[in-house]
């Protein structure tokens, strides 16, 4: 806090002109370089001189009206020579009151002694008070009426009784007057001057209300209420009554202020999210589409968390065994789906019960940890429920007591109580002074914490709206139903979501486990053609492939280690050999991302003994933008090689890989790098999947703070990590590395009859024919007697 | 007090008695809304406008006054009128624009309508930050009280407390305004 203070009033120096000529212009090549401090200073800027204008505004307004006082007494003057009087009075007045220019003096005197009727009228200025409004209302239903000018009456009902006490039966009539401007307050007299400073009048009205022209009375316990439009909201503005005599001279008098009287402001204006909400959303931006903070986004994101009240209580229909927590020592529910899917979810279940099974579970057991399926798992309810918040802030209950900024002071203590009860006792009573529901509040905390702060609220003494019976009925009627909508909204909203996300998901998992299987029959070719093109034999038990079951010598060259500089950052890169010779192509071992290595026990470095030179061929994508750099290389050098790759335009990058890839789809560089680049595409779906999701989870938890069961999000890496040595050719991206577990790999032997076929004789399929031939090989026996 | 020691008092933000002397002016301009079809109530607001023009432009060093302050007055309230007038087309102008348009006029105008348009969310924006805080700025950045007067004139406890309190203004101030999009 004390850095955003010094931040500011560094601001207010500047823009007050404080700052010396080297510090300001220091500060001035700050804000050329910082658009958002720019952003800051201009916005302080405006305003301090939107300040400034209204304070002129007003002392312009204050000097109109003294100008009009003082006119008006010069017309009352006038009214009064020109009616007659006492003669002295007039003499008086005719040698010190400033004559209008035009009267000459004889024509005046003359009318001084006129003997015509020059008595003053009862109310010389009634004619000129502005025109009236009638309306008619029924006495048993609450009304409001609208002037023309805009200005409201709400009548409750009851809101007026007979002068004997009784009710009201008939329609009653009501007579609106209001006045129009400076004028209506001269002529017509309505003018205040019974103060010795100068009064600034907002509006001076007429209220009247008969039945049958009969005079009612107001109803002290449910009176009516006038709303004033106005331009500006004025400080120190108060209700003076007023009476008017024979004569028509205006008595202002008995002003109230209401103290601590509550405004209601626009829920638009008032922020109920939990603190520090927004800074978060901020922080996880960008979110599915949205790269700023929006009222709509941040709304919609809160309204959308979920206490897990809807899924009932315990943790939904997934069943669960307890697992090893990855942050603490205690054990964690994991859910089924994430066994299936994840490694990570396997390692901690297998670190914990391994032989256990997978049950429905209350939450009560354990807290949950979720992986990529957050929807799976769900908490009981705690905390408040964002649609209670949702049904507080429609636009039908911006009267009420909850649209205050008093209201909204008390919403962050409301929040850390976890406690929906606290928040139901300030809905349910808004006909209630606020310093009675939060004492109410603070009664039914008792011992806790947070009753203290309420009753320091309650101490506030702060009243209520205006018309709150009003308000309050309206809410008792409609609030209980409209939350059970737009928790029904709600509801639906999220199964419609998950079920979308659901089938997008199994949609994208399907095709790239398609494409895996298809990359990894092309893998699988492409190893074996190249073994047949070096014309080696190779003992093959072990791989993940089935293969022929060969020997052949032992050959190991010196490794080499290929790099790809990082002068820039690509989204991903491969590194590849080629030896067009043998129009043979072959994925280099990766290490890590920007680093590959052709190991000397591995068979896929044949070439290096095969051929004199190979071709290293690095790759790597910005965007839609390739980098390449082939190199040519002394097949039985080692060492470690850097390539820094250039960009080329692609036209020219497909006909270089083209010349550089064998002839058959399995030996094509750009097969090769289009089955990569759908895998990164892959990757980044779940990377953005993870994200959001990590977003929901860290909005949750920010909301809910008290929920015991709330969500720890476990983000299994998304970055590439190496995978295992030994799969060569069939590299792929580690996230997909971890699910191809779904690929059924069998261990066998490959047969050939004598009729040239092959047949593949696995360990699984047919386990005695197996070990039959899995013993003749071991015992040396590589041909069938019969 | 001469035309250059109103404009100096005015430059200076004491409007009092500037003001007052200015309104003596008010009976000729609102005669000419009258005799143009306008009406009474009118020249109220036109004659305000005009005064904001004066004193937004009093407060700019560059300015100089060419003519009388009436002059200058009558002028901007003419214009403003006619501006009025090709808008609502409920008045009757006779001379042709070029006759009483002044440049300087034209120009001070269209910086009010400009600065009006600009300030309409700050203006909006100041009548919902609430009582409390429009005091605050308002001590603080008009008047230039120091922030121990305004502790000390509104009850605070101490500096730091109104210190705090104004950032908090100010905070909520910006997050409206980000509700209006730029009030640039």
């Amino acid at each position: 806090m004390r850095d955003e203070l010094e931040h500011i009033a560094r601001i207010d120096r500047y823009i007050s002109g404080e700052m010396s000529n080297e510090e300001a212009e220091s500060f001035e090549q700050e804000i050329e370089g910082n658009d958002a401090l720019k952003e800051e200073v201009d916005f302080y800027d405006k305003i301090r001189e939107g300040i400034s204008r209204q304070v002129i505004k007003l002392d312009i307004k204050k000097a109109q009206y003294r100008f009009v006082k003082a006119r008006k007494k010069a017309v009352r003057l006038r009214r009064l020579i020109y009616g007659g009087g006492s003669l002295l009075l007039m003499v008086v007045a005719v040698l010190v009151t400033t004559l209008p220019g035009e009267e000459s003096e004889e024509k005046f005197i003359h009318q001084i002694f006129d003997k015509e009727d020059t008595e003053v009228e009862e109310d010389s200025f009634k004619q000129y008070l502005p025109e009236s409004e009638f309306f008619e209302v029924p006495p048993d239903k609450d009304t409001t009426i609208t002037s023309s000018d805009g200005l409201k009456v709400h009548i409750p009902k009851g809101a007026f009784i007979r002068p004997n006490g009784k009710r009201v039966k008939d329609p009653i009539n009501i007579e609106l007057a209001a006045d129009q401007g400076m004028d209506d307050l001269v002529l017509g007299n309505l003018g205040v001057d019974n103060s010795a400073d100068p009064l600034e009048s907002a509006q001076v009205l007429y209220f009247n209300a008969t039945e049958n022209g009969q005079a009612l009375a107001i109803n002290d316990a449910l009176p009516p209420y006038i709303e004033v439009p106005t331009d500006s909201v004025k400080p120190g503005m108060q209700v003076y009554n007023g009476k008017r005599s024979k004569t028509g001279e205006m008595d202002w008098y008995a002003p109230r202020l209401p103290d601590n009287f509550l405004k209601p402001v626009a829920f638009k204006y008032l922020d109920f999210l939990p603190k520090g909400f927004e800074k978060k959303v901020q922080a996880g931006l960008p979110y599915k589409n949205h790269s700023t903070t929006s009222r709509e986004l941040l709304d919609s994101l809160f309204y959308s968390l979920a206490t897990g009240a809807e899924f009932g209580p315990g943790l939904g229909s997934s069943k669960f065994r307890l697992g090893k927590s990855p942050n603490a020592s205690e054990q964690m529910l994991i859910s089924e789906a994430d066994a299936r899917n994840n490694e990570a979810a396997r390692r901690l279940l297998a670190e914990a019960e391994p032989d256990a099974q997978f049950e429905p579970m209350d939450s009560t057991e354990a807290p949950a940890v979720t992986f990529d399926n957050i929807l799976t798992s769900s908490t009981g309810p705690c905390g408040v429920a964002p649609q209670l918040i949702q049904t507080i802030r429609q636009d039908k209950f911006e009267r009420s007591l909850l649209a205050t900024r008093e209201f909204e002071e008390r919403l962050p203590a409301i929040y850390k109580t976890c406690d929906e009860k606290v928040l139901n006792l300030y809905v349910e009573h808004t006909e209630k002074n606020l310093w009675e529901l939060d004492a109410m509040a603070a009664d039914y905390l008792g011992k806790k914490e947070q009753a203290s702060v309420f009753r320091n609220f309650s101490r506030q003494k702060l009243t209520n709206v205006p018309n709150s019976h009003i308000y309050s009925a309206l809410i008792a009627k409609d609030f209980e139903k409209d939350l059970k909508a737009f928790e029904k909204e709600h509801s639906k909203k999220r199964k419609t979501y998950e079920k979308a996300l659901q089938k997008s998901t199994k949609k994208a998992e399907k095709k790239i486990e398609q494409l895996a299987k298809e990359y990894y029959k092309v893998t699988t070719k492409r190893v074996k053609t190249r073994m047949k093109a070096y014309g080696f034999k190779v003992k093959t038990m072990g791989w993940k492939n089935i293969a022929r079951v060969i020997e052949g010598p032992s050959y190991t060259p010196p490794p080499l280690k290929v790099s790809i500089a990082q002068n820039v950052k690509f989204d991903h890169q491969h590194a590849y050999f080629s030896v067009p010779g043998l129009n043979v192509i072959g994925q280099l071992n990766r290490v890590n991302a920007n680093q590959f290595m052709m190991n000397e026990h591995r068979i896929m470095n044949l070439p290096r003994h095969n051929a004199d030179e190979i071709q290293l061929i690095g790759i790597g994508y910005i965007g839609k933008d390739i980098y390449l750099k082939v190199i040519t290389h002394p097949a039985d050098q080692s060492g470690e090689i850097s390539l820094t790759l250039e960009k080329t335009e692609e036209g020219k990058a497909r006909q270089i890989l083209k010349s550089l890839s064998g002839k058959s789809k399995a030996h094509s560089l750009i097969t090769a790098l289009d089955y990569q680049k759908e895998f990164y595409k892959d990757q980044q779906r779940r990377k953005k999947l993870r994200k959001e999701a990590a977003l929901i989870v860290a909005l949750n938890r920010l909301a809910f703070p008290c929920c015991q069961n709330s969500h720890e999000y476990i983000d299994t890496a998304v970055d590439f990590e190496a995978p295992e040595l030994e799969s060569g050719d069939n590299a792929l991206w580690t996230e997909y590395e971890t699910t191809s577990s779904k690929l059924k790999t069998k261990k066998g032997i490959e047969v050939i009859l004598p009729n040239g076929k092959k047949k593949y004789i696995t360990e699984e399929d047919e386990p005695a024919l197996y070990k039959k031939y899995y013993e003749m090989f071991k015992n040396g026996e590589t041909e069938l007697k019969k | 007090m001469t035309d250059a020691t109103i404009i100096e008092e005015l430059s200076k933000g004491n409007h009092k008695e500037p003001l007052d002397l200015l309104y003596k002016y008010f009976p000729t301009i609102q005669k000419m809304v009258v005799t143009h079809g306008g009406k009474e109530e009118d020249a109220y607001d036109i004659f305000q406008d005009a005064l904001m023009v004066l004193i937004e432009k009093a407060k700019t060093e560059s300015f100089e006054l060419t003519s009388s302050i009436k002059t200058y007055l009558y002028s901007v309230c003419k214009y403003k009128l006619y501006d009025k007038n090709r808008k609502d087309r409920s008045l009757s102008f006779t001379e042709n624009v070029p006759d009483f348009l002044d440049d300087d006029t034209e120009e001070d105008l269209g910086l009010l309508q400009e600065m009006e348009k600009k300030f309409e969310i700050v203006d909006e924006i100041l009548a919902n930050l609430g009582q409390k805080c429009v005091d605050i700025l308002k001590r603080f950045y008009h008047f230039k009280e120091s922030m121990d007067t305004i502790a000390n004139e509104l009850g605070y406890a101490n500096v730091n407390t109104v210190k705090t309190q104004k950032y908090k203004c100010l905070e909520r101030a910006r997050k409206m305004a980000t509700g209006f999009g730029s009030i640039e």
